[in-house]
């Protein structure tokens, strides 16, 4: 008989989230339903906000959407507005974004969702700290591409976790 | 052997920034799991909230739920620690708090188009909070800008029994930009006039900002985050919060700018809240005076 099975919480993804997953008369999913829990209110907050030294105007909001890869929310405040950009800082914000790219899939693959790939069934942990455990050789390589990437975002948007910079970057 | 203390980090409502700053720690925080247990964070397997020695808390709490989640937080940590802007401040978050929340919800002609899950009913929405609220209501109150070795220093601090001391004076003091007309006594502004950092024909890469014309909340914003804005060029919005003694940003900004910049120029800014308050206005009284509900300012 058809039934739902809901995981009401998920982990390892940026954010809260809960999914259903609808069961046919056969037992097999015929179904599945993500939703997100979070809630934050960007849309109206937005409405009415501009940036006094702000090359496009809600860029330093959306920075502040994704917290794994703050880059790329500025590139969305951006492309929103359209802004056209001087090819100097086309390819300096084409370097932010591909060491942003470097820590946040690095971080995604070898700390979030990798593990169960890595680590594979009946492990006790399948995070960051199993990973550090069974292997923490591959651990520190991991931390090392991620300083890595992080370094060049430093470098050119002037701050590791959110860089501030990358309004001069237009 | 005594068992190691117990830390986890728990997540409210927002971007999970500081979370990933105990990950931004690198090889610190392997330092930092010599000492401590990591029993529980979003990016763990483990679910539940267990009792623990310490926990961080980051992000604003934005539904019923983060509000349950933090109460059970609270109930299970020896001591809690609110981690980041948004714990602290409100955040970004607190923006929302200008307007009333069925404003917030109501779908959009955007969201209904690419919506793949269904019917933008906002499920999450529903549950929200009638305003963004800050998390360290019922913590301790450390203040910690995400990916900061303040996290790490106030955690080994937390573990050892040590006193932590938040830094205590503004950022002006820990911006390394040369201040020399606003240590000047005078009766006149420091500019002519305010612009746009973008509008500068040439932008002074050594001389305090203040002092080119373009506004900066340095002033009136807590130091301790290394001053990499003001390094960078780029002016300070206060993420760090306001200053020892204070707690209304905005006002605070003000009343010390007008002091020094032409106050038409600041009259006419295009958007003084999202300026002044833009991390702050979670914990500022000024929704809460304008309309007691924390409704719309143009109703």
């Amino acid at each position: 008989m058809p039934s739902t099975v809901k995981l009401p919480a998920t982990k390892r993804i940026e954010g809260h989230g809960r999914v259903s997953l609808y069961l046919g008369e056969d037992g097999r999913v015929s179904g599945a339903h993500f939703d997100v829990t979070e809630f934050r209110g960007f849309e109206t907050m937005l409405e009415g906000r501009h940036g006094v030294g702000d090359a496009a105007h809600h860029q330093p909001y959306l920075r502040r959407v994704p917290g794994v890869a703050p880059p790329r929310g500025g590139e969305s405040g951006r492309r929103a507005a359209r802004r056209g950009h001087p090819p100097t800082a086309k390819m300096l914000r084409e370097i932010l974004h591909l060491g942003g790219f470097a820590q946040d899939h690095a971080l995604h693959f070898f700390f979030l969702a990798g593990p169960d790939f890595l680590l594979g069934d009946g492990t006790a942990a399948r995070d960051l700290l199993g990973v550090i455990e069974a292997d923490p050789e591959l651990a520190k390589r991991a931390i090392g591409l991620r300083r890595a990437g992080q370094r060049i975002v430093e470098i050119v948007g002037g701050a590791r976790v959110i860089p501030s910079r990358r309004s001069l970057a237009a | 052997m005594m068992a190691k203390p117990t830390l986890a980090t728990v997540a409210l409502g927002g971007c999970e920034g500081c979370h990933v700053s105990l990950i931004d720690a690198h090889e610190g925080l392997l330092d930092l799991l010599e000492v401590v247990d990591l029993v529980n964070t979003p990016t763990q397997v483990r679910t539940n909230c267990p009792t623990t020695s310490m926990s961080f808390s980051s992000r604003s709490v934005e539904t019923e739920a983060d509000l349950a989640h933090l109460r059970r937080a609270r109930e299970v940590a020896g001591t809690l620690v609110a981690n980041g802007s948004c714990a602290v401040l409100g955040g970004i978050g607190g923006l929302r708090n200008l307007v009333h929340r069925e404003t917030c919800s109501r779908p959009r002609s955007a969201q209904r188009a690419r919506s793949r899950s269904g019917p933008t009913d906002c499920r999450s929405c529903s549950s929200a909070a009638d305003r963004s609220r800050t998390s360290s209501r019922s913590t301790t109150r450390f203040r910690l800008r995400a990916g900061d070795k303040n996290l790490l220093a106030c955690a080994m601090a937390a573990v050892a029994g040590d006193p932590y001391d938040p830094p205590r004076r503004n950022l002006c003091d820990e911006c390394p930009r040369v201040k020399d007309k606003l240590l000047h006594h005078t009766q006149d502004f420091i500019s002519d006039n305010v612009f746009a950092l973008m509008e500068l024909d040439q932008i002074d890469p050594e001389a305090c900002l203040l002092e080119q014309g373009v506004v900066c909340m340095g002033p009136m914003t807590r130091e301790g985050c290394g001053a990499k804005c003001t390094s960078a060029s780029v002016p300070c919005r206060g993420c760090m919060g306001p200053s020892r003694l204070e707690f209304e940003q905005g006002g605070k900004a003000v009343d010390a700018l007008a002091a020094v910049l032409p106050a038409g120029a600041l009259m006419y800014m295009e958007d003084l809240i999202g300026t002044t308050y833009r991390f702050s206005l979670g914990v500022s009284v000024f929704p809460g005076l304008v309309d007691s509900d924390g409704g719309d300012l143009d109703a």
